[in-house]
This record gives C-alpha cells, sequence and structure tokens, in this order.
C-alpha cells in the first residue's frame, strides 16, 4: 500500500509548496511513491484523513487555523512541518516584535476590511506536535526529496544540525563577517547549500537557530564590527525570532559587551 | 641537475600539458586566491602568499560518492582524471605527506584517495612570501625535501626548478639545463616555538580552553579549510526507487557537537570547550606522539578563515 499523504497551507505565500512543484519530473518519480490525496496548488481533489504524512505550509497565523492544524494532527501519523512559516512563523511573526495595531492599519483599510479574526503569526509546533520540521524560506526541494525517501523507508530523519558555515566553506566563499561584517551562518542549521553567502549576501538565519548556537559570540563580534543594536535584532528577528533560543536576544544586545 | 625557465614561458609550459591534464593553478576568484581548474594560463597569479581555501579537494573533496549500489551490483566511481597542480606552496605539500599517513597507511589504504594521489602531479612553488597568517617556518613546513614532482623557484624573470621524481623526467626533457642552486628564505610574522607547543602537555586543564572557547562559534571554518583535516562522515542517499543508491562521504568536523554524537544519542564531546580544545590537542600533540610529527603545517588558514577570529598561535601562547 502506497502511504496517503496530504500537503495543506496555512498563512503562507506558497513558495514552499511551488519548490515542490519545481521538482517537475522527479514530482512524477515520487507520485509514483505515494498516494497524494491533497495539494491544494497541485491537485483538485481532495480526500479526507486519515493520512499517513501531512505536510503543512504556513504559520498559525488565524484563529481558524488553531482548530485547522489540531484536526490535521489528529488524522496523522506523521505531521510534517513545511518551511519557516510552518516552523517559525516566518516574516508574519515579525508582528510579536511590532505594534499589533500599526501592522492591522497598514494590513486592512476600507477597501480590504479585516475578514479574520487574527492572531500572533506562531509556529505549528505553538499548538501541535510537529515530527519533522523541513526549513527554509523556501525550503530547498532536494532537502524536501530527501525527507520524503527517509519517510518512505520508514524511518524518520535526522538532522545534520550543521551550521550554514559548512556549506559556505563547501562553495569557497568569500566569508560575510569579513565583507559586511556580519552574518547569522554559524548560529544558523545549514541544508540550504549556504544560498545567501553564496550570493554575496550574509545569512539571515531563515532554516532557525542550532541548539548550539553561540549568541553571545555572534552579538559580540557582529557589534565589534560596527553592527548596530537594530541591525542585529532586525536580522534575527526577520524569519525565526520567535524560537525560544533567541528569547533572551534583546536583553544581550543591549547589554554591550556582555 | 637543474632546469631553467623563463618566466614569459611558464603559460606556454603549462598549456602544452593541458591535452594530456586537467591543470590547476591559482587563480583570483572574487578577491580571494583559490585553487582552480585553467584552460588559459593568462589567469594563473604567479606572485602570492597562500590560497585561502586548501587543496585538499582535489584528493578528499568534502563531498564525495564512493559507490553506487543497486540490488544486484556495487560499482566503485574512482576518479582517475590526471592532473598537474601548479603552485602549491610547501606547507600544503607537507600537508599532503600529513594525509598519506593517514589514508596510505600499510594496513589501512584508502582506495579513493589513493587513486587521486597518483594521478595527480605536484608542481611545488618554494615559498618567498608567507600566506596570511602563515607561521610555517616556526614549524619547518616552509621547506622541501621531498614531497614534490616538480619545485619551482622563483627567480625574478625566471624559474629555476627542481626535479623531485621519476614522473618528473617527462616535463624537464625540453627544458634548458642549470647549475644554478635555487634557495627560498621565507619570514612568517607569525610563529609558534616547540618550546610553547610542548606546554600543552601540561595544560589539558588550563581556563584557558574554557575562556577561548566562550568566543568560539563551533562553525568549523577552522576544520573545513585546514589541510591536514581529514575527519568524514559515511552515509547512504538512496535513489526514489529505494532499492538503489550512493554511498558518499562527506567532511566532518570535530568542532560540531553531532561529530562525537553516537548510537543513543550520547555526544562524547558536549561542551564547546572540550570541541575547541580537541583540535589543539589532535593538531599539535597527539598527531606527534603517534606519527613523530606535527599535523599542523602552519598555513595560517585556520586563523585567517575564523569569523571569531581565533588565532591558534595566541592561544598557544598563552598557555
Ligand atoms: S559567510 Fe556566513 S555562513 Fe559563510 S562562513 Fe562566513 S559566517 Fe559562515
Ligand atoms: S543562507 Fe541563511 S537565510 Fe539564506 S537560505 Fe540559508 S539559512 Fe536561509
Ligand atoms: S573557525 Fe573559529 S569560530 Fe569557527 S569553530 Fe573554528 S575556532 Fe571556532
Ligand atoms: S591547524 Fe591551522 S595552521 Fe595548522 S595546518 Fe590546519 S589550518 Fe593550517
Ligand atoms: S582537528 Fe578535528 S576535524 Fe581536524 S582532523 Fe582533528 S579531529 Fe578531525
Amino acid at each position: 500500500m502506497k502511504p496517503r499523504v496530504a500537503i495543506f497551507d496555512l498563512t503562507s505565500c506558497d513558495g514552499c509548496q511551488v519548490e515542490i512543484l519545481n521538482l517537475e519530473d522527479h514530482l512524477l518519480d515520487i507520485l509514483g511513491k505515494i498516494d497524494l490525496v491533497n495539494f491544494r496548488i497541485g491537485k483538485e481533489v481532495k480526500e479526507p484523513g486519515p493520512y499517513d504524512i501531512a505536510i503543512v505550509e504556513g504559520s498559525v497565523s488565524k484563529e481558524e487555523e488553531i482548530e485547522k492544524i489540531k484536526k490535521i494532527r489528529d488524522d496523522s501519523k506523521i505531521l510534517i512541518a513545511l518551511g519557516t512559516c510552518a516552523t517559525h512563523g516566518g516574516l508574519q511573526s515579525n508582528i510579536h516584535f511590532m505594534d499589533e495595531n500599526e501592522v492591522k492599519k497598514a494590513a486592512y483599510n476600507d477597501k480590504h476590511p479585516q475578514q479574520t479574526r487574527d492572531i500572533k503569526a506562531e509556529p505549528l509546533s505553538k499548538y501541535v506536535k510537529v515530527d519533522y520540521s523541513i526549513r527554509g524560506c523556501p525550503i530547498d526541494k532536494w532537502d524536501f526529496v530527501k525527507v520524503l525517501k527517509q519517510l518512505l523507508i520508514g524511518k524518520l530523519p535526522k538532522e545534520d544540525n550543521n551550521p550554514v558555515c559548512v556549506e559556505c566553506r563547501f562553495n569557497e566563499n568569500v566569508c560575510q563577517f569579513e565583507e559586511k561584517g556580519k552574518c547569522l551562518g554559524p548560529m544558523t542549521h545549514g541544508g540550504c547549500n549556504a544560498v545567501c553567502p553564496s550570493n554575496n549576501q550574509p545569512c539571515d538565519g531563515c532554516r532557525g537557530p542550532l541548539e548550539d548556537l553561540n549568541l553571545k559570540a555572534g552579538i559580540r563580534i557582529m557589534k565589534e564590527n560596527g553592527v548596530s543594536d537594530e541591525e542585529i535584532l532586525k536580522m534575527v528577528r526577520k524569519y525565526t525570532g520567535v524560537d525560544e533560543l533567541y528569547n533572551k536576544i534583546e536583553e544581550l544586545v543591549k547589554n554591550g559587551n556582555n | 641537475m637543474n632546469y631553467r625557465l623563463s618566466k614569459q614561458k611558464i603559460g606556454d609550459f603549462l598549456a602544452s600539458l593541458m591535452n594530456e591534464y586537467e591543470v590547476i593553478a591559482p587563480v583570483n576568484d572574487n578577491s580571494l586566491i583559490k585553487f582552480k581548474q585553467i584552460s588559459n594560463t593568462d589567469k594563473i597569479i604567479l606572485d602570492f602568499g597562500n590560497s585561502r581555501y586548501s587543496l585538499k579537494k582535489y584528493f578528499l573533496p568534502n563531498k564525495q560518492v564512493l559507490f553506487k549500489y543497486t540490488k544486484e551490483d556495487i560499482q566503485e566511481e574512482l576518479d582517475n582524471k590526471k592532473r598537474i597542480i601548479f603552485g602549491i606552496k610547501p606547507c600544503d605539500v607537507h600537508a599532503l605527506l600529513i594525509m598519506d599517513k593517514l589514508l596510505l597507511g600499510e594496513d589501512l589504504e584508502d582506495i579513493y584517495y589513493k587513486t587521486k594521489r597518483n594521478n595527480t602531479i605536484i608542481f611545488a612553488l618554494a615559498n618567498n612570501k608567507p600566506g596570511e597568517n602563515e607561521f610555517s617556518s616556526s614549524l619547518g613546513t616552509d621547506k622541501l625535501e621531498r614531497g614534490y614532482d616538480l619545485l619551482f623557484f622563483d627567480k625574478g624573470d625566471y624559474y629555476i626548478i627542481k626535479s623531485g621524481s621519476e614522473k618528473a623526467r617527462g616535463f624537464t626533457n625540453n627544458l634548458e639545463q642549470t647549475e644554478e642552486e635555487p634557495q627560498a628564505e621565507l619570514n612568517c610574522e607569525k610563529s609558534l616555538s616547540e618550546e610553547q607547543i610542548s606546554k600543552l602537555k601540561t595544560s589539558f586543564d588550563s581556563p584557558v580552553w574554557k575562556e577561548e572557547s566562550e568566543k568560539c562559534f563551533s562553525c568549523a571554518g577552522c576544520t573545513t579549510t585546514c589541510p591536514t583535516c581529514g575527519c568524514f562522515d559515511v552515509r547512504d542517499d538512496p535513489n526514489l526507487d529505494l532499492e538503489s543508491g550512493s554511498r558518499i562521504r562527506i567532511d566532518a568536523s570535530c568542532q560540531l557537537k553531532n561529530y562525537t554524537g553516537v548510537a543513543g544519542g550520547h555526544v562524547f564531546r558536549e561542551g564547546r570547550d572540550s570541541r575547541f580544545k580537541h583540535r589543539y590537542y589532535h593538531k599539535l600533540d597527539y598527531f606527534k606522539d603517534q606519527y613523530g610529527k606535527h599535523m599542523c603545517v602552519g598555513c595560517g588558514r585556520c586563523i585567517t578563515n575564523c569569523p571569531a577570529k581565533i588565532d591558534m598561535t595566541e592561544i598557544i601562547n598563552k598557555l
């Protein structure tokens, strides 16, 4: 029996699902191995649960999505968070660090009145147990294939827990600490082939902080390199600021030389 | 008997070998000196300290397919490409000799490494200009007695070339002979004395490790760019049919927490300080006890490539 796989989305840009579609020919091979019963942007049919594997893109950003994710969890043996919105709340999680009323004023007006009961964007794990996270904004499509292959042979994949720097060095890049004095690569989960520093941009940490991160060192070095407190906070909060590993960031940044 | 080649002709000399060999040489890439395959000899950088990244990618690539498997069959992926690397500095040749000790041991021979090693011709370049943060003159790895096929000495507008192997004969046939005995002197700003290094023997519990490791990201920049770090991990990458696939090996690093992880979830060197300390001991203590020479060749790359600006020589000099 082929496993029943369903792909769902909550609040997101669909970018990670598009990455899956970008697999093109490989997608056909994958479809030969699974029974894809729900994939809004790729397929018309929708089938009810139970599912063997549910893959969920997007953050929980509306009250109705809390119920939706709980139902998906109940219906599924394995639940995979797909992309930064699902793993960390994503770009929209910036609302945690902003004035909520101002954000609402900017988002809604007479032409676009508010129709949903918004809550602050949260990762899936805030409400349900997540079995595995496919990281990144957007995800790396080969990461998706790798995870799926592991699931198909009946294993829950294991994360590398390597920082972005490892692949960055494989690519023989100029280090962004030399170039721009800042980079979240040493503190961030790799697996993206260091795509940002390989294109001469510091890593903004979209794949989330490593458990082993040395935040104090990171802040100290960036400050020494003349990066302002605001800039450091902005970088860290761009995608994954709600991660509890960043809980003390404000304190640490403000404390000067900690 | 040595040979002489005018500097102007070095391009033609290397170009004439390109039919038979892939020629690798230092070039400027995105403002870093890197070793790359060249097709145009105009691009070669002749006057340089050292490359930012090491040459180990030509011998022990950071990611390499070892073999492909199907249900019935295993197909080994040996790289038989014939290469010439021009411009290797003495410390990096010493690094290869160290790798040989690890991977070409009598009882343990790494066939993937050996194949690449045997198919690669070494045109070394005697050192007269240290690489960034290089301290090879402290360790005696700034000079070469062996390990090269040809050794080039830069004499301004010409090279004196020493031949160092049987294989080298094929390359020197058409070169002008000379009696001139070349020398190269290297003055490194950084230094690290044997006396200081020997303090490692009594410094295992020094507070320096904890203090200094607090600055460290555990990012592996030092080990991935070190020419003598050869630690790797081996994994299977199944194809979608789930029956065939590849076995790959990929760089690992003692600086990363997962490196000492074992089945069951235990991590031997959990703390950043113990991982941090391990690199110093492996490079400058354990290896010498086992093989009679340091594993570090003083190339300086771990210093240059550390985003936290941690300097090996400073740390050892603090002990
Ligand atoms: S650019 Fe960033 S990711 Fe790359 S090595 Fe430097 S710190 Fe690490
Ligand atoms: S380099 Fe950093 S920001 Fe860029 S994709 Fe990778 S983890 Fe995300
Ligand atoms: S490169 Fe520097 S910061 Fe990174 S692991 Fe090595 S010593 Fe630590
Ligand atoms: S430890 Fe540092 S200086 Fe020594 S060989 Fe490795 S990179 Fe070069
Ligand atoms: S320093 Fe670490 S990564 Fe390098 S060879 Fe030794 S154990 Fe391996």
